[in-house]
């Protein structure tokens, strides 16, 4: 009997997972897998579900057989504040596709690696998702430097790799058809936060402080330099840090002394809280519109009052809960989950996953080529996001919603 | 604004020089470059924190972390630098092993705290701006200005006026007589450690407080700058890291005023580079290293 893969075809219930977490180095590497319960099932059904168990290339065929989810995210370094929401987004997808019954029969087996915010090991734990676990897709990972560095390899070894939370245009699903991405992009946040804060409060001048060495926060200064320049704001002090940077004290000095009426920043990781504090110290005191860095609560809750005034365009809204029923269900589900309320990192990776599944059911199996034949059909998959469609481009075809940071919470941008 | 920057600067400075000023010490005694000095920068913003978290004013949690911090460095010296001290390749093999303690620090951190960033509770640490002029000056700022000042000038009396000093440049000249004089090598090595730690510490707990964000790898960028500011000082002299540090932190903020603050690191690192192919022997070296 040709070995098939050692995992339970179809289980009724919920799976049992075992997480063994064990450190190198300093950064923790998780692992879920199937307990022992699950391998004596499987071997005693050996039946295999209906395939016959081929077990290279993750070209597992029809109903029964596992769909292996590579996620990598940063759950360290620079990155970690997002990269733990996107993790929790996952586990909590993968958790209630396989209770209610797995993807056409196939459980999700996840594999989860940390990152560490770097593009190297990224690309040694994408290699390893490819050639030694053999996944069937991957996820992730955080930051749109990965991305860029991770992209090329899975679109040549032809796996098909979903961005969560990758916000700079270009570097990434452009690369080729394996790559796509279910997050928004600057280019596309980043005008609508613009033209709604001018429209509402009529800025002439603005300037701009943005990550020079880092290809998300410089996409996104690139963007707010053609959004200002597309809605006639004159920009009165263009100025830029590097990533790791604390002290934006003498960039933010210069930028008081040009006295704008408002400020773009385009920063990601705990940098964002900084510019914003350190901001208001400086005696700047007008509105400052975000990146996609900004999406998240940890921004108000490390800036304090100083957070009011964030504007930033999001991908996802908590409180469009009340007209999304699924946006509803996942924010309970996650709240009960991990005792604190998601964000758009959780529920962009969370999303993700629901759109791999239903590409997975398009496709017709759980094999590389089916879940990419799937998500070339994917239509109007009911996720927290909204109705999620793809662009020709394999971006997530969506409009960001404006929201403004008052008092500690993200709320609609009133025009 | 001219005014603002030059506060800005100085400010940073302070903390550059008080954190190369811990390692030009160990390397004015020892000719090791201890690079386990950036995680005791780190640990000891950490300590602080901890000490504040506990409801403690955080004047006092400055004073024990910078104990702690020189504490850490004794240990440092017992564990990683004297078991290896009479190696023949002592510097290369102390650098060595500061760089695994370094890790091992760092990995420690990481382990008992995360990768999350920490910042002080809300409202416990003072959040007053004075102004004048053309210059706003938050208190935290003056303190560190006050602070680092005062450490520069107390460590030179100490080194200049105190037997202990005096112990330690007798180290750093010449080991061997210095024992043959009387001088107890391994107290005064362990003390210079203290001092040290004590320095990177402070310039850590100042660093946190004033930017408010603690990560395990904190510690990465600022050595770097203190590297190049023990380079710039002259490696082994303190007058020349303590003046290095304000050039390198004015260096940055001019440039970021006059030039652009994408050109920060390249002309604060050309200037180095500069001032090095005119003076190879630093601002304050001497031509033959004669250290401390």
């Amino acid at each position: 009997m040709i070995l098939c893969r050692l995992r339970p075809p179809e289980t009724g219930g919920r799976l049992r997972r075992r997480t063994t977490q064990h450190t190198t180095e300093g950064k923790t590497h998780m692992r879920a897998r199937t307990n022992v319960a699950g391998f004596l099932l499987a071997v005693t059904l050996a039946a295999c579900g209906g395939g016959d168990g081929t077990t290279a290339g993750g070209n597992d065929e029809g109903s029964g057989e596992s769909l292996t989810l590579g996620a990598m995210f940063a759950q360290t370094g620079d990155a970690a504040i997002f990269g733990e929401s996107q993790i929790n987004g996952v586990r909590l997808a993968v958790e209630e596709i396989n209770g209610d019954g797995g993807v056409d029969g196939a459980q999700i087996d996840l594999l989860v690696e940390d990152t560490g915010s770097q593009n190297e090991q990224a690309i040694n734990i994408l290699q390893r998702f490819i050639n030694q676990d053999q996944v069937d897709v991957v996820v992730g990972p955080t930051l749109s430097a990965e991305g860029k560095a991770v992209a090329p390899i899975a679109n040549s070894a032809q796996v098909p790799i979903i961005g969560a939370s990758w916000a700079a245009p270009t570097g990434t699903t452009d690369v080729g058809p394996y790559v796509w991405r279910v997050a928004l992009t600057d280019g596309q946040n980043i005008p609508k936060a613009v033209e709604a804060a001018v429209e509402r409060d009529g800025y002439e001048t603005a300037a701009l402080l943005f990550g020079s060495d880092d290809p998300f926060t410089q996409a996104g200064g690139q963007a707010f330099e053609s959004a200002a320049q597309e809605t006639g704001i004159d920009l009165v002090a263009i100025e830029t840090f590097a990533a790791g940077d604390r002290d934006f004290s003498s960039q933010l000095t210069k930028i008081a002394a040009a006295n704008p009426d408002a400020l773009f920043v385009s920063a990601t990781g705990e940098s964002t809280a900084s510019i914003v504090e350190q901001a208001r110290q400086a005696g700047i005191a007008v509105p400052i519109v975000g990146g996609n860095g900004f999406n998240t609560p940890t921004v108000p809750e490390n800036a304090g009052d100083a957070a009011n005034g964030v504007i930033v365009a999001a991908a996802w809204d908590a409180s469009s809960g009340a007209d999304n029923p699924t946006n509803a269900a996942f924010i309970e589900a996650y709240t009960a989950e991990y005792n604190k309320a998601p964000d758009q990192f959780a529920a962009q990776a969370y999303s993700a996953v629901y759109v791999l599944a239903e590409a997975a059911r398009l496709g017709g199996g759980t094999g590389r080529e089916q879940i990419l034949d799937g998500l070339k059909q994917v239509e109007n998959v009911d996720t927290p996001l909204g109705d999620f469609n793809f662009t020709e481009g394999r971006d997530a075809d969506a409009e960001p919603v404006i929201l403004e940071i008052q008092n500690g919470e993200y709320i609609r941008f009133e025009s | 604004m001219w005014e603002q920057q030059l506060v800005n600067g100085l400010v940073s400075g302070g903390v550059y020089a008080l954190f190369a000023l811990g390692l030009t010490l160990v390397f004015g005694v020892l000719d090791i470059l201890n690079l386990a000095h950036a995680s005791v920068f780190m640990l000891a913003a950490f300590t602080a924190l901890l000490v504040v978290d506990q409801g403690i004013p955080f004047p006092i949690a400055i004073v024990v972390a910078t104990f702690v911090a020189g504490l850490l460095g004794i240990l440092l010296e017992r564990v990683a630098f004297r078991p290896i001290r009479d190696r023949a390749d002592s510097n290369l093999s102390g650098l060595l092993t500061s760089i695994a303690a370094s890790i091992i620090l760092a990995a420690g951190a990481l382990a008992f705290f995360g990768p999350d960033a920490y910042r002080y509770p809300r409202g416990s640490l003072p959040d007053h701006t004075f102004a004048f002029a053309n210059v706003r000056l938050t208190a935290l700022q003056l303190l560190t200005l006050v602070l680092s000042v005062v450490m520069m000038v107390g460590l030179k009396l100490l080194l200049d006026r105190t037997s202990f000093g005096r112990s330690i440049r007798a180290i750093a000249e010449k080991p061997l007589a210095a024992r043959v004089v009387g001088v107890n090598i391994n107290q005064t090595i362990a003390g210079t450690f203290f001092l040290s730690g004590a320095l990177g510490g402070l310039a850590g707990v100042l660093y946190g407080l004033l930017f408010n964000t603690m990560t395990a790898d904190m510690g990465d960028t600022i050595l770097l700058k203190g590297l190049a500011v023990i380079i710039l000082g002259g490696m082994a002299s303190v007058t020349g890291a303590a003046v290095a540090g304000f050039v390198l932190g004015l260096v940055e903020v001019f440039t970021v005023q006059g030039i652009g603050s994408e050109w920060r690191d390249a002309v604060a690192f050309g200037v180095i580079f500069v001032i090095l192919v005119v003076r190879p022997t630093g601002l304050f070296g001497l031509r033959r290293v004669r250290e401390i």
